[in-house]
Order: structure tokens, then sequence, then C-alpha cells
């Protein structure tokens, strides 16, 4: 036997079930009035289906498709705002009433999908290839439209609750309604430390946070001189949970400008290679290391660059940094020494040396020990109108100075830039075993060689070691 | 000379006994080119048989603007041919695929790239995701879309493929795309982008180019670039153009014209040209090949004209090449074929008396400025008698002057008239006197209308700066030509101020700034300078340079001949009189505003009390700024707290009909 309470029960289910269903509205002034009468949330097509085909056919086939309507189970109401082609000055004025209060500049690409909470607050936009991604079928925008009207009860219950709360009970709150993807509330921040004065949820330093007008901002402090207060905060920051690793990597970048500015060279590169490690899949980390590369990296001499493609080959450290020395065949201006200002380390100048104009010029570093020799960088007199000399250089390696195996040559077509960056290892292969680099132009024709600074990378040798 | 040597054999192979038909002459041309391009493999005669079958794609191909290398554009139609043969079934995609042929060897792009650039627009044509709009261009506007934008890295698939997804628009809104890149002019690490460091730590860290100016900002090269792409990706035609010290570009408007963007200055030079480089010339030519029947029919009588050339037919030659500029005046290659017709029969002066008629009537009116170049290039070294004697000066200037009797205003755009008549009077005279009486008579034709009159002084007093007594006395000149000025000799004051005077407003109200500037300035000297301190906000003065338009000027209160200097350090006066009373300033230079001086002349500042202060980045769409209480001489408004980006500021004040300023300075940083 059913019991009556159970009938009572189940009716009440089925006209739950009943009210529970989307309905379309005629245009975006009538759903925002039933929205706020009802406490609906608005989902709306942006489109031109008049000026563009792929549009007419999202309309036609999927949105206007019962069975898209048939899919909301939720009590969304539905609408649609098509955006006309060269329409006449009377024509938009005809319109403005039909669109009400929704703003045009909310999207910035068409056919697109908004959602509203039933307070007017623009919930989530869909455009461009993830609203394609989303309209495959009435089936799959249906789902993903449903699916943000779950979210939006629950925003509108979280909302409800962060009324009534307390700075114990706020941040969770708070927590669970960032959560849900949306748009931020109108006036985050300061209702959020109105709850949670010491936004121990962290979203108001996360909403807060600039991306790169963060970094903007570290270049004004640098420039008031509050860099070491700047620093001290983004410790603090690049804790912050909420944080994704694109805004940390940026943070951590932020540190290495701000070290740079106040003369920490060393720390301010470990900085920089940090950003790229903590993001290594958007472009802030490599900005980041090509940014510290530039102001820092070059001049300590600790890598490549950045873009340089090792293809795979582990290039080592630094070989002939702190201790190689450096002879040359001729001298045309004084005696060269043995480890020229700016060659080997430091900040390189025009020309670290400069032969006479003779046959096969040469310079020879003698990195100490064998070593296992990966990868040279070389960078060429400065003044660009003397680059042409280097034309036809060639890098050999002796274990001895006096037995040479030609490691590389420039190609006879190629023209000498500013720099060579030289991958000396192929994948797969074992370095050579090397202690002399001699760097030469050709034999055959008087030339003069004239370089800036050169670094040879590697790793030490296993029988040195021994 | 090459290209119609090339037409002269081909048509010299055609009997002469009778005109043979359009279609035939048609068909000669193009056998003509598939043999000099050596099309004529066995592995190419399906392509051949395709293309002669089709008058339609031969005129498509021949009859849709000049064609810088027609042998080359014919091999890359045979490249995009074999890769989708069935093309030649499908209008829109053949007449695409012919556009990128005649814009192939004009990019230097090399096959394949042309290739993946038709199939674009085919596949997303063929997908509904390109704009309506591209299926109804004529084959010229294709050209555009076919040719890209000036920066190469928006021209790329990736950028292309993003800006169609991302950046889909009704096609008026292509105007606005600019803005969909932020104006920065340094980049976050501060390095600016006019060096090589501003995009190079983002490189390759995005889906394309595109998205990454898109993110990453710019000025208004790579803004410009970027809005052109978004369009064009489209398929919505859109050209860059550079302006002194700017760059712009312009968009198809429903119309079939175009709209400029982001655009400045009257002085474009288009980066996507054909006869010429300026919107004069884009104009005209874009009208000459809109309805493709035109460009057909020029094509024709081109085409029969130089089958009697070939044939020693001169009269008919000459006739019929009259008709083609006649009946299609605005397809420049009717008037070049002619210059060259009249050149290789040796024609007589009386022949080239009547071309150079013949442009002052068809050509003149609308495109004055295609005329003058054509005349200057082709016609008056035919027409103009050399020497020195006053007889021969007379008859030159004679000449000029018939050339400014042709003109109708600007005709259908500005152009630069100030040089063309710096030019014309070192040709009539090296003579001061005569010079300055052959200006005066150009003024005095052009004076009842108004319009060209700035231009004509522009042209013809920097000249006259080192000789003060020449000046002054071609000033007075100027008064005696004037109505109401008796021009007694010592009123060239009078003069300047009563052209100002009636000059100024309409300048104003037309946005001509280039106007508003000269004689402004120009008046600036009869006037004396506002003494007072006001202290400046941080930027420039972003109002000098501008343009201040105001409700009702010239009443009996006003004085516009010093409307200039309101806008300038000097200040100067103006003074409304209709209700609500608006005061515009369109800025010098787009900015971001830090601020705005006011200063009034003393009494009556209450009037201006309830009156609001606002700004907008289109002249149409204001925000508020600030509103008026309490209102004293000198006003300042710091808006240095506020993100305030803006091409106009303007005072409006709905409760009165007065508004009267010294002073109306707009401080900020330029953003252009």
């Amino acid at each position: 036997m059913i019991r009556p309470l159970s009938l009572l029960f189940a009716a009440g289910l089925l006209v739950g079930q009943l009210a529970a269903q989307a309905t379309r509205a005629d245009s975006f002034a009538q759903a925002r009035e039933q929205s706020q009468k009802e406490n609906r949330p608005i989902a709306v097509l942006i489109h031109g289906k008049s000026w563009h085909r792929a549009s007419r056919l999202l309309y036609d086939q999927v949105w206007a498709d019962a069975s898209f309507l048939k899919g909301l189970q939720g009590q969304l109401i539905v609408t649609s705002i098509e955006l006309p082609q060269f329409a006449s000055e009377e024509e938009e004025e005809a319109r403005k009433a039909s669109l009400g209060d929704w703003n045009r500049k909310t999207t910035t690409t068409f056919p697109a999908v908004q959602i509203y909470g039933a307070d007017g607050h623009l919930l989530k936009t869909y455009q461009g290839r993830e609203f394609l991604e989303i309209a495959i079928s009435p089936e799959s925008l249906s789902q993903n439209l449903e699916d943000l009207y779950q979210a939006s009860q629950e925003r509108d219950r979280l909302l409800r609750e962060l009324e009534g709360s307390n700075s114990d009970t706020a941040p969770g709150l708070i927590d669970a309604l960032n959560q849900l993807g949306f748009n931020p509330e109108p006036d985050a921040v300061q209702k959020y430390l109105a709850r949670d004065p010491n936004d121990q949820s962290g979203w108001a330093a996360k909403l807060s946070f600039k991306d790169w007008n963060y970094i903007r901002d570290l270049n004004t402090r640098i420039e008031r001189g509050e860099a070491a207060a700047a620093l001290t905060e983004s410790e603090e920051l690049i804790t912050n949970p909420h944080l994704n690793d694109e805004q940390r990597s940026l943070i951590k970048g932020g540190q290495g400008i701000l070290l740079h500015a106040m003369g920490k060279k060393e720390e301010a590169w470990q900085a920089f290679l940090a950003a790229r490690e903590l993001d290594r899949s958007s472009i802030n980390g490599l900005a980041m290391l090509r940014h510290g590369y530039r102001i820092v990296g070059q001049e300590l001499r600790e890598s490549l660059p950045p873009d340089f493609q090792t293809k795979g080959v582990d290039i080592g450290g630094n070989l002939s940094r702190e201790s190689a020395t450096l002879t040359v065949s001729s001298e045309e201006q004084g005696v060269t020494p043995e480890r020229p200002d700016g060659f080997f380390e430091g900040v390189s100048p025009e020309f670290a040396f400069h032969t006479k104009s003779e046959k096969g010029p040469h310079a020879i570093i003698d990195l100490g020990a064998p070593v296992l020799v990966t990868a040279i960088q070389i960078e060429n007199r400065k003044n660009w109108r003397t680059y042409d000399r280097a034309n036809g250089l060639s890098i050999s390696l002796s274990p001895d100075g006096e037995t040479w195996t030609e490691a590389w040559r420039m190609s006879s077509d190629e023209k000498a830039g500013a720099n060579w960056e030289i991958l000396l290892t192929k994948p797969g292969e074992s370095p050579i075993e090397s202690r002399f680099v001699r760097l030469a132009l050709p034999n055959d024709r008087e030339g003069i060689l004239h370089l800036s600074s050169v670094n040879v990378f590697g790793h030490p040798s296993v029988k040195a070691a021994e | 000379m090459k290209y119609l040597l090339l037409f002269l054999w081909c048509f010299g192979c055609l009997p002469l006994a009778a005109a043979p038909t359009a279609d035939e002459l048609l068909r000669a041309e193009t056998v003509a080119l598939l043999e000099t391009a050596q099309m004529t493999e066995p592995s190419q005669a399906e392509f051949r048989s395709a293309l002669l079958a089709s008058s339609d794609w031969q005129h498509d191909f021949w009859d849709s603007g000049p064609i810088a290398e027609p042998a080359a554009s014919l091999s890359v139609l045979f490249t995009l041919w074999q890769a989708d043969p069935g093309l030649v079934e499908r209008p829109i995609d053949r007449a695409m695929a012919t556009a990128v042929a005649l814009q192939g060897p004009v990019r230097n792009w090399d096959a394949g790239t042309l290739l993946k650039r038709y199939e674009f627009f085919r596949d997303n044509w063929e997908r509904g995701f390109l704009n309506e709009l591209y299926g109804q261009l004529p084959l010229f506007q294709r050209r555009f879309l076919a040719n890209g934008v000036q920066h190469d890295r928006f021209n790329g698939l990736s950028s292309m493929e993003y800006c169609l997804e991302e950046v889909s628009l009704p096609a008026q809104d292509y105007t606005g795309a600019c803005w969909y890149s932020p104006y920065l002019l340094n980049n976050a690490f501060g390095d600016s982008i006019h060096g090589p460091l501003y995009y190079a730590p983002f490189e390759g860290g995005w889906s394309s180019p595109a998205e990454m100016v898109r993110k990453v900002g710019g000025v208004c090269g790579s803004l410009s670039n970027l809005g052109a792409s978004a369009s064009i990706a489209n398929g919505v035609p859109a050209v860059t153009m550079g302006e002194p010290g700017h760059c712009a570009y312009a968009v198809l408007d429903g119309e079939g014209g175009w709209t400029p963007a982001y655009s400045l200055s009257w002085q474009r030079g288009l980066h996507t040209t054909f006869f010429g480089g300026t919107w004069s010339w884009h104009v005209m030519t874009n009208e000459a090949f809109l309805k493709p029947e035109a460009g057909r029919q020029s094509g024709d009588l081109r085409r029969l004209a130089r089958h009697y050339l070939a044939g020693g037919t001169f009269g008919k030659a000459k006739e019929t090449i009259r008709t083609a500029s006649a009946r299609g005046p605005f397809d420049f290659q009717n008037w070049i074929d002619r210059a060259e017709t009249l050149t290789t029969i040796k024609a007589s002066e009386s022949d080239w008396q009547i071309l150079h008629n013949d442009v002052l009537q068809h050509l003149a009116p609308s495109y004055p400025e295609v005329a003058w170049d054509y005349l200057n290039k082709s016609v008056y070294p035919m027409v103009l008698p050399q020497g020195s004697d006053d007889r021969l000066a007379r008859k030159r200037a004679d000449i000029f002057l018939s050339f400014h009797q042709a003109l109708n205003g600007w005709g259908e755009s500005r152009w630069d008239l100030s040089n063309a008549i710096t030019q014309q009077v070192k040709m009539v005279s090296e003579q001061a006197a005569q010079q300055d009486a052959f200006v005066l008579e150009i003024f005095r034709l052009h004076a009842a209308e108004g319009t060209l009159v700035p231009a004509v002084l522009e042209g013809h007093l920097p000249g006259l700066e080192k000789d003060q007594k020449r000046r002054s006395e071609f000033i007075v000149g100027l008064g005696k030509s004037l109505d109401g000025n008796k021009g007694d000799g010592e009123g060239y004051s009078e003069t300047v101020i009563q052209l100002a005077n009636s000059l100024l407003p309409p300048a104003a109200a037309s946005g001509d700034k280039s106007t508003f500037q000269f004689i402004g300035k120009l008046a600036s000297q009869y006037y004396p300078a506002i003494e007072d301190k006001t202290e400046p906000f941080p930027g420039v003065l972003l109002s000098s340079g501008g343009i201040l338009t105001i409700s009702r000027p010239g009443n009996r209160w006003d004085r516009p001949y010093q409307h200039w200097g309101v806008l300038e350090p000097r200040g100067g006066f103006f003074h409304t009189d209709a209700a609500p009373a608006d005061a515009t300033v369109q800025l010098g230079n787009l900015g971001r505003l830090s601020g705005v001086v006011i200063t009034q002349p003393w009494g009556n500042h209450g009037r201006l009390n309830g009156a609001v202060l606002q700004a907008s980045s289109d002249g149409q769409e204001w925000i508020d700024l600030h509103t008026f209480t309490e209102a004293k001489t000198v006003e300042r408004i710091d808006l240095s707290d506020r993100t305030v980006d803006a091409s106009h500021v303007r005072v409006h004040q709905p409760n009165g009909p007065h508004l009267h300023f010294n002073k109306f300075h707009v401080y900020g940083t330029k953003r252009n």
C-alpha cells in the first residue's frame, strides 16, 4: 500500500521536475526581467546569423533544436542576441530596448554564449575556440550549460552563507565560491576582506595579482628605491596557494629583477632559472628566463641562451671562466695577456685580442686540464662593420696542443654575425677529451682575428677526476 | 611599355579585315600570355583548356586591376589549379585563386605559401567561418585579402586562424579591432617597442604572432596590423597604411567603400597599392572595379585599341582608347594606355590637348590628385609651352588655371593640393611678381567656395617667409580679392583675421585639422597671448595641434580667429551661444589624460557651473570626468588617478548657452 505521505512527496518531485525546466525568452531584456522576478540564471547566445554561416548553423541546428532545451534540466532562461552587420542608426536604436543592460564589450568574438546570475552578474563567457569546443552538438552544449546552471545554484547558496559568515567561516566559503570557476564577484576583494580581514582564504591577494602588470609595478618600485621591500612582499605572495604556476613564475622572475637591481647577480640568475622551472608550459617562465639571461645570465656566463637547442645533450658548466688561458698567433696592439679583460669572465670588451693580418691567424685556449668539451659560445668583435672578418672561422680540439681535430667550421656561404653558439657534441655521442681549443681563420688567405669573448662548456674529464 | 609591346605582338597576329570580337581579343591576349609563360607542356593542356573555355575567368584575370607580372601570376594560378582543379566550377573559389595569383608576385611569396593562403579562404568559406561579405566581393577587393597586411608576421596561417576564431566580428566592427591589443610603448620589462627587445622574450609563446601582439601589446603599427589582419582573416578586405608619424588601416564598408580606422590624418600611404599609393588612388581604383562589368568593358576597349594600334589603324586606336577613358575614367589603365598610344603614333599637339581636356572633364572633378599626377607626368610635358617670355608664362598659367577651374572642392578625398600649387608656381615663371599674380588668380577662383583656399595659401605663403615685403604685398592682394575688403594697402592683418573667421569654424566642423592648424596659426600673430600662469599637468599638451569646435561659432561675442589659440600655450578666445553649449577639443594626439586646465576671462565665471567635463575615444560616446561647481577663472581638473584614454574632450553645459574660455588645455601622454 502506498502511504499518502509518499504520494505527496512523489507528486512534489514531479511538480518540481516540471518546474525545473529551461524556458526561452524573446529578448535579453525580457530574460533579465524574468530572471530578477523568478531568481533564475540566464544563458544567452550572441551570434551573427545574418552575416556568419557557422553562426546560422549553430543557431538553427543547436540552439533552436528541441533537444538542446530538453537537455537543460535546470531552470535556465534561454535567449539569444543577434549582432547585425551594417545596421542603420534607426535599426540600432530599435534594438536597444530588446538588449536591456547587455554590455557589448563583454564579448570579443562571435558566436559566444554567456551565463548570467539572477543578480545580473556575468558568470562565464564561452567564446572563440573554447565555445566551438562545447558547441559541437545540442547535447554537448546543453550538458555544459547544465553544469554551469548547477554551479550557479551553488554560487547563490555560498553567497547567502557568506552574508552571515564570520572570520572563521568566511575563508572556506570564499574558497568554495572561487573554486566554481566563474568570473570574480563584483567588488570581490573588498567583499572578501570585509568578511575575512586577514585574507586567510588568500583570494583577495589572488584576485589582486595583476600578472604582467605586477612586473611593471616592480620596475616602478625599483625606481622608487623600494626593491628590498618588494622582495620581502614577494616572498609571502609566492606562497599563496591559489596562484597558478604561471603566476608564481612571474613572481619568481620578479624576484630576479629585484635582486638584479640590488646588485645580487648570482641570486638573480638563480631566481630566473627557478622561474623557468616553475612554469615550463606557458610563455611566462621562458620570457622570464630570456630576460634574465639578457640582464644577468649572459654576463655571468653560466649557460647558453635559453633558446639554444641543446638537442638533449647535457652541456655541463662553464669550463673556461675560472682559469683558462689564451695565446694568440700574433699581436697587432700590444701584448695579449693570458687572461684578457672580459674574455673569459665579466663584461666583454669591444675585442679582447687583435692579431696581425696574416694567413691562418688563430687563438689557442688552454683549459688547464683534459676535459669533455660539449659546446662553445663565441662573441665576435662588437663593431658590426668588422663581423665579416671572422668569416671561415673554425674550432679545433687537442689533448696536447700538438695534434688537432677540427670540430666545427663555418660553411663557405655563411656570414659571420655577432656571436655563435655551437654544440660540439652530437646527441648520443661522447664528447672528445681535450685540453686545448683553437679558434682559427683559414690558412689560404690573409685575415685578422679579433674576438670579444669565449665560453667553453663541458664536463670535467673522467680521467682527470681519477 | 614592355606590356604594351606584348599586346602589340599578340594582336598583330589577328586579321584586320574585320574587327575581331571582344571575346576573340580576350582569348588572343590569354593565348599570348600562355606562350610567354611557357605553359605549352602537355601536362598543362587541361589548365589551358579550362582557362580558355571561360571568358569570365579570363576577364577576372585581366580586368581586375593592374597585373605586376602577368606570366608569374599565370604560373601561380596554374599551381593553385593543379592542387584544386575543381575551383573552375566554383566561382567564389576561382575568383579567390585568381586574386592570390595576381598578388603572389607582388608579395614575392613562394607557391606553397600562396597555395595555403588560397586554401585558408576556400576551406573556411566552405565551413561557414568567413563573414558572408566574402561571398559578394568583386575580384579586385579579394586582392586585399590575398595581399595581407604590412607586417608579414600577421600573414602566416597561425595568425589568420587565431584571428578567425578569436576576433570574428560584424564587418563594421573591425575598425575597432586594433584595440584588442593594449597600447604599450614599453613591454613589462621596460623595453621599448622601437628596439629589438620588445617582443623577443615572448616569441613563440602563443599560438601565433597575432595572439602574441594581442597579449603583449604594441603601438600604432602593431595595433593597426592586428586590426587589419583580423578583418582579412575573416574575409573582410582591409589594408594597412602609413600616416605622418603614425600607422593606421582601413576596412571595406557595407557600401563597397572603405572606412579609415585609427586614422589621424588624410595623408595616407597605403601598403597595398595598385596604380598609386595615396588614399585618392585607393578610393578611385576601388570605385573603378567595384562593378566587374565596368572593368571588363574597359578591358575590352583597351584590347580593341591595341589591336588597331598593332594593325596601324591609328585613328581608330586613338578613338577607341579615348572612348575607354571616357567610359571608365577611374580605371587608370585607360589613361596609361591612352598616353602610350599617343606617344606610339606620334600624335599631334591638338591630340594631347584633347587628352588634357578629357582629364579635366572626366577625372579632375572627382579625383583631382590622380588628374594632377597624370597631367604632370604624362600630359604637361606635351602641352605646356616652354620659354621665359611673359606671353608663354601667361599661357602656362592659363593651363594650370583650367585645372583649378575643373576642381570640385576636394573631390572624393583630400590631397596635397598645396604641393601641386608649389610645383605649378615654379613651372609658370621664375619671376616673383608673376608667381604671386598666378596664385592670386587661383585664390580668386577658389575664394567663393572657400574649401581650397587654405591649401592655396599653404602652398605659397611658406615660400615667402624670407621676404616680408613680398609677403605683405601678397596678403594685401588677397584682401583685395575678398568681398567687403577694400584692400587699402595696410589691411593685411584684417585680411588674415577675415580669412580665419570664415575658415576656422567650417574646418573644425569637418575635422579638417590641416586647415584649422594652418589658418589658426597664421591668425595668431594678430591677437595678444594670454598672460596668465597656469600650472600644467604631467605629460604633453595633448590639445596642441588639435581642433576646437563650439556651439554656434561666429556669434556676436565669438572671435573664431582666436579659436586655435585656445588649445595652445598662448591662449585665445571663444564664446558659445546655443543651449546646450558644447566646446569640444579633438586632440592633436590620442592620449591617456593626466589633467585639464581651463581658464576663463574675467566675469560670468558661474556660467560654467553645472557643466560637465567629458571624454570620448570616438567623439560619439562620452564619459563624465568632472562636474563644475563654484567655477573660477582657472579650473584645474586632475585626472592622474583615472585611466582615461581619449581622442576628444569636451565641456558640455546642459543648463545654458554660454561658455567662454581663453584656454582649454588637455594634458597627458600620447598613445599613437
